[in-house]
């Protein structure tokens, strides 16, 4: 706020004959005050130029290959995509830097503001990353086998998709009901809460080491998305390359957000560019649908077709090669390969019938200050690649983002019994995983609870991806977070998370306190009771 | 929070990743002090990463002895803003939009113009320099000792001038009032 009683004091101070124009200085002062212009400073221009100012930090690469092979592949395009590539989108993209960690670039202290989520906000995403894993271990088996349950991490207001047929209970406890999220075949409910199918908690205990974390404060990350072009660049780049059809500069703030093309060719990749997220993803171009029964097409896989993990990774390893794509910001491929586990579950009757996949991913991990990134469900995230296993090569990929980042100091939560805690109700989401087969009712409806004891090891220290919700204002942020690693659990049930994963962050733990929990769905005579901590007891009423 | 001269001690020993704490801190204001000397959004924009990118280059070279960081962007910014006008005017006297007439700052946006016109009823008689204290004063609302430093004079001579260049305007105000309180009706009634 302008102090204007202090500028006409330091001008009585010089001129004290001015003091009898004392209404008149106010005037012209306050009027020129008033006339400051809007200087539309805005964030698109921000972020550009910390991407143009980290490029000449660093040093830079030659970009050239992927794009060389691309285009050297018979792609449709125009002009101006080419010309918006070359000056916007590939630098931003594909430019390497590295040892494995991408830019990262120090902001002061707390430069994101809080990471609490405001009270109106909505955290549909913080919670609802669903990976496919998360996906009940039901629904991969056999042909056509269809999700049963689909649901987050728990907890917090995640929008979740639950596609069982199982009747709701009427005593089903959420919040409140709207029409943005759904439960079972589209009866639309607002999931503040959610219900589990037939809850059963599993029980996690901590067998580490004894914990200690010196560090007052880490870093958390955010990454710098490209904002695009700016009209005047833009428009140039169109008038330029011929769209003369209308005036360009008659639009303002213009911006581009994602670029499409095509390989013409059969067999050929499509490759989509998020130019405002800073991602890639390429995927083949079927141009046949893939015949999955035994009377057409090619016959279906047999377990004799399926390479191991190494060939696997060999030709995803290939692909990227191919592609000039650099792994320098990623971890040790892992494939991922849960047929594997599916088809050791599956009944004898069932196996001749096992649908094994056309397609395997294989995911190299974000790496990070030479941390790997994972997601809120304990699995690592990062570059994913997928490989045709009929045609052995590499099929696309996906997750291939820009590696900018930021990074400022928050406190860390020093309390680690308190974090333990947190692991042992299943991470920081809490996990509410049903337990199939773990649930048997009999006939006067009683439940019988069988208890599911997964055991943790001592975490190392990682980064969890999270949306951050403020003011409706959603961003990603990659937070230091403890990585615990489940060392033990029970033989006859497949229970997909690999890791248990606690934010080290205060003031997200904090937050987190007063989040709604979900219930769980009630059998006759029984009355769930589920604390604030996420721990769960079931008492007959 | 570090300091800036920490800051600057740790990019000139290499670490030049802190420069995003500086650009961070610093952006804004000189952006807009660049926006205040060209009223137009795209030059402004050139022209500020033109300033940073100058003092990421030049940041070895930066003496703290001889001012402060703050000082020595503004300065960056003001020679690049005059560099701009002269070049593309090929003349020596136009240090910003308010040394161009009123034919000749069509570059200027297109909403802006009319602001410009009546800050121009005020200022566009002003030296550059008395300019730049005004807008440093009243629009970046810096004290005099910053100002002192960006303009590299004494604070006691900016004070002066500001004072001067107030008192100067208030003897001209009949004239630059009534041209103002016309414009601003004119916005009230459209």
């Amino acid at each position: 706020m302008l102090d204007i009683e202090k500028i006409i004091q330091d001008i009585y101070a010089l001129e004290p004959s001015l003091k009898e124009r004392e209404a008149e200085l106010l005037k012209i002062i306050k009027e020129i005050a008033a006339l400051k212009p809007d200087t539309k400073f805005d964030q698109n221009f921000y972020n550009q130029l910390k991407i143009k100012l980290m490029e000449n930090i660093t040093p830079k690469e030659d970009v050239r290959g992927f794009w060389q092979n691309l285009f050297s592949k018979k792609l449709i395009f125009v002009p101006v995509a080419l010309a918006v590539l070359a000056i916007v989108v590939v630098p931003s993209l594909m430019n390497k830097n590295r040892a494995g960690g991408g830019q990262v670039v120090a902001l002061a202290d707390r430069a994101f503001g809080s990471l609490v989520v405001s009270s109106g906000g909505t955290n549909e995403k913080s919670s609802g990353i669903v990976s496919q894993e998360a996906v009940a271990p039901t629904r991969s088996m056999g042909l056509g086998g269809n999700a049963e349950l689909m649901m987050g991490g728990g907890g917090g207001t995640t929008m979740v998709t639950m596609g069982m047929s199982a009747p709701v209970s009427t005593q089903l406890k959420t919040t409140a009901v709207s029409s943005d999220s759904v439960v079972g075949s589209g009866v639309a409910i607002s999931s503040k809460m959610m219900a589990p199918y037939y809850y059963q908690p599993y029980t996690f205990e901590y067998k580490g080491e004894p914990l200690v974390l010196a560090e007052d404060k880490m870093d958390v990350l955010r990454r710098i998305k490209n904002t695009a072009v700016v009209s005047g660049e833009l428009n140039s780049i169109l008038a330029n390359a011929g769209f003369n059809a209308m005036d360009w500069g008659k639009l303002s703030g213009m911006k581009l957000q994602n670029i499409s093309m095509t390989e013409d060719k059969k067999g050929g990749f499509s490759i989509y560019i998020g130019v405002e997220e800073g991602s890639i993803s390429i995927n083949k171009n079927y141009d046949y649908v893939r015949c999955m029964s035994l009377d057409c097409g090619p016959r279906p896989l047999k377990e004799s077709d399926m390479p191991s993990d190494e060939t696997i990774i060999g030709l995803a390893d290939k692909f990227l090669s191919e592609y000039g794509i650099n792994k320098d910001d990623y971890g040790k491929p892992e494939v991922q390969n849960d047929w594997r586990v599916y088809l050791g579950m599956a009944s004898a009757e069932m196996k001749p019938d096992f649908y094994y996949p056309e397609t395997i991913s294989v995911i190299y991990s974000q790496m990070l200050n030479g941390k790997e990134v994972y997601d809120e469900s304990g699995n690592k995230t990062g570059l994913v690649v997928n490989v045709d296993i009929r045609e052995m090569k590499g099929a696309g990929l996906w997750n291939l983002f820009s590696q900018k980042h930021e990074a400022s100091a928050y406190e860390v939560e020093k309390d680690t019994t308190r974090l333990v805690k947190l692991a042992e109700q299943g991470g920081f989401r809490r996990g509410y995983y049903y337990a199939e087969g773990t649930v048997d009712s009999s006939e006067d409806g009683q439940v019988e609870v069988k208890k599911n004891v997964i055991e943790l090891g001592t975490p190392t220290i990682g980064f969890v991806k999270m949306w951050i919700y403020n003011e409706n204002n959603g961003q990603e942020m990659i937070v230091p977070a403890y990585i615990f690693p489940i060392v033990k659990k029970p033989d006859d049930i497949y229970f997909y998370q690999k890791n248990v994963v606690v934010p080290l962050i205060k003031e997200i733990l904090d937050q987190d306190q007063n989040q709604p929990m979900p219930m769980p769905m009630m059998k006759g005579g029984i009355e769930p009771m589920m604390g604030a901590s996420g721990g769960a007891t079931m008492m007959a009423q | 929070m570090q300091a800036d001269e920490q800051i600057i001690i740790n990019c000139q020993k290499g670490n030049l990743k802190e420069f995003g704490i500086l650009y961070d801190k610093y952006v804004k204001r000189i952006h807009d002090f660049i926006y205040f000397k060209t009223y137009h959004k795209e030059t402004a924009e050139d022209l500020a990463s033109k300033t940073f990118l100058k003092a990421l280059e030049k940041i070895s070279s930066y003496n703290s002895k001889i001012g402060t960081f703050s000082s020595w962007l503004y300065c960056i910014a003001r020679n690049t803003v005059i560099d701009h006008y002269r070049t593309k005017k090929n003349t020596s006297d136009i240090e910003d939009v308010w040394d161009l007439s009123s034919g000749e700052d069509i570059e200027s946006d297109i909403d802006a113009r009319e602001n410009l016109a009546q800050v121009k009823a005020h200022l566009a008689k002003l030296s550059p320099e008395h300019r730049d204290i005004v807008i440093l004063r009243v629009w970046q609302e810096m004290s005099y000792a910053e100002i002192a430093e960006v303009l590299g004079k004494s604070e006691d001579s900016c004070k002066m001038m500001f004072s001067r260049t107030i008192a100067k305007l208030r003897e001209e105000m009949p004239v630059a009032l009534f041209v103002i309180f016309i414009l601003m009706n004119h916005y009230v009634r459209h």
